[in-house]
């Protein structure tokens, strides 16, 4: 409950960011740089004067867009892969099952900087990476969760009475899978915004002037014996941000978690 | 009768939920007395295993227990966990439902035995494991030596279950606690358990408490017996006087519920109980049980007492002793169905077969080459072959019952004969058109026509979808009932499957177990079908409603004219209900023919164990000669020449069973028998049930 | 087993060959031509071509790759363009001192995971359980960089105890050499150990509800004897499989952690061979790196086969 409000306030956060913002995110201020914390830039300024408060709200909205956008690429294309090679079995699966464990066989970030290092670094290119990256774990789930329902016998009885494959995937499989697939996804989308954070840190992901939080503290990391704030302002801020998803994620499981509502009966 | 060794007085077992008190117990009273069994009888929500696991202690915080349990003189409620630690396994050995589970995956067999002696009797390992080798041979394992070294995954259920009663009782306790112990197991190995069990008490003199819904199971084991309705008492008694003369209104109703094993008492419908099981957090005020007793009246809006005499009987109604028997169904009575013979069945199925390969991971890997030189590992699958050269008819407006025991291969054979699994061989007609191998698009007409209802109410409906809609999709799909029409015609399916047409707009967790399984016959019904795939459609069911949908099934065919395939691993259930009835063991059929042909000799030696093993509530049955197989495991793929049941028959005649196919002999037309005993030899079984029960 | 083991280690280099072409594929269609780089802003074309044939760039694409395939099966994996040196001693030096890191992190996370996840699990909504799950979610939520730079600044800067990067050498005595390992282990150790004891406590939790506990409740055993014989043998299983993917986000840490710790690893040697466009090196790396982790799963999977009978004694039906 406090994930979801938290949540939905660093939406709305995110969302009304420029209008709420004091400064401009890449309004420079030469004789404003690196001050401290005060009345009138509230987290301080980095080293070109820029006002840090305003460059965190606005880096919500990057990290934000960047973790759920890269979640919906996995799920746009790991559920309908894992719900078909689930249903189909045989040859399909194997085909789709052997894929998945090659990429599976590189650690995460390492298939995000192959992806990256192609082209020039851009936010969209690193979404698609990243969620190509969280592909192979939401294909085998989905897999997985769709191979247990397949065999219930109300996808039997669907069968039975003569129901084309592609119903029965989105009418009586995928309503059932989804809970299962909405908690693994949260998750993911934590696992997302970290990710493209530590690309931007590296310099595969947004670019300066960006505001994106990993960015920002990549900037700040010459300056952390001088001015500390620059650093630690965004850094906390992803903290939150990730808390809360974290937390609304273990929300939905217990919700979703059929032993417990069996428990409360 | 000796001095009970554990007593509950007015034991009270409250939870409190969201909406209330919950009284899973109020104020149960019994005694066991060494050497002596009481059963405790009740349906799902009596709070039966309640009692079991108060008294071993292992009920959460959240219980509140209240009234007193005594074992050999000492209080057991409020005792400290210390005290009540060193009692369990010691002195009160339990033994629990499901063998498959309640052994721990990861340890030695032997050491799960051996492991109370060494914290209750100080043993040291190489000790404890020695006793714990003699008490696995106390409970009939063989070799008891080599098994202690295994794995519990390595037993069959059967010999899980002698796992767990010796690890009970290998410290001597002197009481014994049971809990649904052979629900879990196949009819033939639950009599060979029950036969362990009934031998240990008298050669230990342990006093046992058995819990089960299985009256006939009571009937076997028990020498008391106390019925349990929704948390109370409502009948106690010697087991004689209990199912013999029953005087409780739920007790009667209960024994009229069963299905009667014989081929005669077929005229007669089953009498079920009436209405729905209370609810505990709000109960009626008077009777527990006068809102479903047909001979309830005013007086009955009082609460009962339970009155003992001093045999210890007594039962939780005023007007017991003075109570007829349970009334009949006032459903139509049966008829007598036409023989179909000679005309053309509605579905023939010919040597059909469906083999799986199972793989195997770890060691299981054979190296084979590939383009005649490279090398190449190939994981070495097992063939199961689930349906193995299966011939069976189905005629046009009858019943073929299909009974069998687990992984005997029967509802594989049932989704086969529907297409929802390929056949990998043989032929499928449905009126005269092979659909063995035709393409998925050409199934309409059979997917129309034949319909399957499943075992399972919990998965059987779509938990995200209203029961009507799941109605609804079948008649849209199937049937020419115009879009306006078809609320009304779904309306129409729930009110003839006995349903309230609100239930429309209901969701399947807001359904109690028999109303699921309604509406999965509801939603069988939609298409319009001729042949209806039956399975396991009771078996998931109390008794009291296994009644009702019984009835409901049979009231259907009759009025529909449609075809069953009933598949049960219940032979009562089976014997109810069918025209023919086809016995499967290990994906083969070995007897099939009419009803009353299959349940009188001559028999296959499988059926007549079967029969002999269904434990029947009929005092006086449990006496009669029993047959006992070898073993509890299916043949492996190695022992699948001859016949598939040589390595169990009692009555094997040597070589050739193991070697050649047996021939089918056929004693009357329509009856057959696949064995290589003589006719005459196979005669002379004694018939393996009692003269048919009034 | 035997058996197992080699189909599984075939398995492994179908992987690593499917996994070659790809980097292979990847690296070529990549940006930013090397010659160009080596030759400068304002080479002209001649001279472009020149390095390119030079090195080998102007072949058609399968000749290039047969040729690097042929060199790394033959232990040559080529030279690196930028630094003109041969990759395998280059990268092997580089290997050696992230391994030690690796294998310290995991070590700790593997310890303190486990430990504090049955530790939670025991105590269940007690204090100690929500003391735990605090801090995995502290820890979990924060990015590791941000975790190595606030040690940076805390135990560097200001308290003054560690050096705040680099790496030490043996020779310089053991505690220089281990104190440059402290910050960047316990970063990496942070960033994983929640993944570990959450995961521990709910599989711990789960067993300790299972039909086989309760059985061994009933036969009156102590409670701790039922933890330690009955509930920690089951529950760890799954834990096995955890630490096996844990194994890759560790690899993934490591390139992020050494680059702010400037630690002379393979990760940062990775990060500056794809800022240079260094082919031959980006392929070597990323292909070592994806060898630790495909031999790090077989472990995993022997370690499980091992410790669940199920698998170790298979079936006994025939």
């Amino acid at each position: 409950m406090i994930g979801s409000a938290v949540l939905l306030l660093l939406i709305v956060v995110a969302v009304a960011a420029p209008w709420i913002v004091p400064y401009r995110f890449d309004e420079m201020s030469i004789l404003n740089r690196l001050k401290p914390p005060s009345l009138r830039n509230w987290l301080g300024t980095d080293e070109f004067g820029r006002d840090v408060f305003s460059r965190t709200l606005i880096g919500a909205r990057l990290s934000l867009l960047m973790g759920f956008a890269a979640t919906a690429v996995s799920l746009a294309i790991g559920v309908p892969l894992g719900l078909w090679a689930g249903y189909r079995r045989g040859r399909v699966d194997e085909i789709v099952m052997r894929s998945t464990d090659v990429l599976l066989s590189f650690p995460p970030i390492m298939l995000g900087l192959l992806l990256l290092a192609v082209t020039p670094p851009s936010l969209w290119k690193m979404i698609v990476a990243v969620g190509i990256v969280y592909v192979p774990s939401t294909v085998r789930l989905t897999r997985s969760v769709t191979l247990d329902l397949a065999g219930e016998e109300f996808v039997q009885a669907a069968r039975a009475r003569g129901e084309r494959t592609s119903y029965i995937l989105h009418a009586e499989i995928l309503p059932n899978a989804w809970p299962p697939i909405m908690v693994e996804a949260s998750l993911r989308v934590t696992f997302a915004i970290l990710l493209g954070a530590a690309l931007s840190f590296i310099g595969l992901g947004a670019q300066p002037p960006s505001s994106d939080w990993g960015l920002m503290i990549a900037e700040a990391r010459p300056l952390i014996d001088r001015a500390p704030w620059v650093a630690i302002a965004p850094g906390i801020a992803m903290g939150i941000t990730v808390i809360a998803v974290n937390l609304l994620g273990d929300g939905l499981r217990e919700a979703l978690d059929p032993r417990m509502h069996r428990k409360g009966g | 009768m000796t001095a009970p060794l554990l007593t509950l007085d007015n034991l009270t077992l409250a939870y409190q939920t969201g909406r209330g008190t919950l009284r899973a117990l109020n104020s149960v009273s019994l005694g066991v007395g060494a050497g002596e069994t009481l059963a405790v009888v009740g349906e799902s929500g009596s709070g039966k295993s309640s009692i079991a696991f108060a008294t071993m202690g292992l009920l959460g915080p959240e219980a509140a227990i209240s009234g007193s349990i005594r074992f050999d003189g000492t209080e057991l409620v409020g005792l400290d966990e210390a005290s009540r630690r060193d009692l369990r396994g010691r002195s009160i050995g339990m033994v629990f439902q499901d063998p498959f589970t309640s052994l721990n995956p990861s340890l030695r067999v032997g050491e799960q035995v051996a492991e109370p002696l060494v914290y209750h009797q100080g043993l040291t390992r190489p000790a404890a494991l020695e006793r714990a080798i003699a008490a696995l041979g106390e409970v009939g394992l063989p070799s008891p030596r080599e098994l202690a070294s295994a794995y519990p995954h390595q037993l069959s259920g059967g010999m899980q279950q002698r796992v767990l009663i010796a690890s009970a009782i290998v410290c001597d306790p002197r009481i014994l606690i049971l809990d649904e112990p052979t629900t879990a197991l196949d009819v033939t190995v639950e009599a060979q358990i029950l036969d362990l069990l009934d031998h240990l008490r008298r050669s230990r003199g342990l006093g046992m408490l058995f819990i089960t819904h299985n009256l006939g199971v009571v009937n076997r084991i028990a020498d008391r017996v106390c019925v349990l309705y929704a948390g109370q008492v409502v009948e106690i008694g010697a087991k004689e006087a209990v199912l013999g003369r029953s005087s409780h209104p739920y007790t009667k109703g209960l024994l009229a519920s069963l299905p009667q094993l014989s081929a005669q008492g077929r005229s007669q419908r089953i009498a079920p109980i009436p209405g729905r099981f209370p609810d505990l957090v709000d109960p009626p005020p008077g009777c527990i049980f006068a809102p479903r007793c047909p001979f309830a009246e005013e007086k009955c809006a009082a609460p009962q007492a339970l009155t003992v005499d001093d045999t210890g009987s007594g039962a939780r109604c005023w007007k017991s002793g003075r109570l007829p028997g349970w009334p009949q169904a006032d459903t139509a009575p049966r008829v007598a169905q036409p023989a179909g013979a000679g005309e053309e069945p509605l579905l023939r199925a010919e040597h059909l077969v469906k083999r799986y390969r199972r793989g195997r991971i770890g060691g299981g890997i054979a190296w084979t080459r590939k383009f005649g030189v490279l090398p190449w590992p190939e994981v070495r699958a097992e063939i199961v072959n689930a349906v193995d050269d299966i011939s069976i008819d189905v005629r046009r407006g009858e019943t073929l019952g299909l009974v069998g025991e687990s992984g005997s291969g029967k509802s594989t054979l049932g989704r086969t004969v529907l297409r929802l699994i390929d056949p990998s061989a043989g032929r499928l007609l449905f009126e005269g058109v092979d659909v063995a191998a035709a393409p998925a698009d050409d199934l309409q007409d059979l997917r129309k026509r034949a319909q399957i209802v499943f075992q399972n109410p919990d998965s059987s409906l779509n938990p995200r979808r209203k029961v009507g809609d799941a109605i609804a999709r079948a008649v849209a799909l199937q049937t020419n009932v115009p879009r306006e029409g078809r609320r009304a015609h779904v309306e129409d399916l729930l009110d003839r499957v006995g349903l309230p047409r609100s239930y429309y707009d209901r969701y399947p967790h807001q359904l109690s177990g028999g109303e699921k399984q309604r509406v999965g016959i509801a939603r069988a019904l939609a298409t319009g079908p001729d042949f209806i795939v039956c399975d396991e459609p009771v078996s998931a069911l109390d008794v009291s409603v296994q009644a009702t949908v019984l009835n409901l099934l049979d009231e259907l065919r009759d009025d529909l004219k449609l075809s069953y395939l009933f598949i049960s691993h219940d032979l009562s259930v089976v014997a109810y209900i069918a025209d023919r009835i086809a016995v499967m063991y290990s994906g083969r059929i070995c007897e099939i023919g009419d009803a009353k042909d299959v349940l009188s000799p001559p028999y296959h030696p499988y059926t007549q164990a079967l029969l002999s093993a269904v434990p029947l509530a009929t005092p006086g049955a449990e006496k009669s000669e029993r047959i006992r197989l070898r073993g509890d495991r299916p043949p492996s793929e190695g022992e699948r020449s001859g016949c598939v049941f040589h390595t169990r028959c009692p009555r094997a005649l040597g070589d050739i069973c193991a070697t050649t196919m047996p021939p089918l002999q056929e004693p009357r037309p329509g009856h057959r028998i696949a064995c290589h005993l003589p006719l005459d030899e196979l005669m002379r079984a004694p018939s393996a049930l009692p003269a048919a029960a009034e | 087993m035997a058996i197992y083991v080699i189909k599984r280690l075939l398995g492994i280099v179908a992987i690593l060959a499917v996994m070659s072409v790809l980097v292979f594929a990847i690296t070529q269609v990549m940006p930013g031509n090397v010659a160009n780089i080596l030759a400068g802003q304002f080479a002209d074309d001649a001279t472009i071509k020149a390095i390119e044939h030079k090195l080998g760039l102007d072949a058609p694409a399968y000749v290039q790759y047969w040729r690097w395939a042929g060199g790394v099966l033959s232990g040559n994996l080529g030279n690196s363009i930028i630094m003109e040196r041969p990759v395998g001693p280059l990268i092997w030096e580089a290997f050696k001192s992230s391994a030690l890191l690796a294998i310290l992190a995991f070590i700790m996370v593997a310890v303190f995971g486990i430990l504090l996840g049955v530790i939670a699990a025991i105590r269940q909504n007690r204090f100690a359980d929500h003391a735990v799950s605090l801090f995995s979610y502290v820890g979990v939520s924060v990015p590791e960089f941000f975790w190595a730079i606030v040690a940076i600044i805390v135990f560097a800067r200001y308290l003054n105890w560690l050096p705040s990067g680099g790496a030490g050498n043996i020779s310089q005595g053991f505690w220089v050499w281990a104190s440059h390992l402290v910050l960047p282990v316990l970063t990496l150790t942070l960033t994983l150990i929640a993944h570990v004891s959450r995961l521990t406590r709910s599989s711990m939790i789960e067993t300790l509800r299972s039909n086989y506990v309760r059985n061994a409740r009933a036969k009156g055993l102590p409670e701790k004897v039922i933890i330690r014989r009955h509930a920690l043998r089951n529950a760890l299983l799954p834990t096995i499989t955890v630490l096996a993917i844990d194994v890759g986000w560790l690899l993934g840490n490591i390139v992020v952690v050494e680059a702010v710790f400037s630690y002379p690893g393979i990760g940062r040697l990775l990060l500056f061979a794809i800022e240079r466009h260094d082919l031959p090196l980006i392929q070597a790396g990323i292909l070592l790196i994806a060898a630790v982790y495909c031999f790090a799963n077989l472990i995993a999977d022997l370690l499980y086969a091992y410790f669940n009978p199920k698998i170790r004694y298979g079936h006994a039906e025939s």
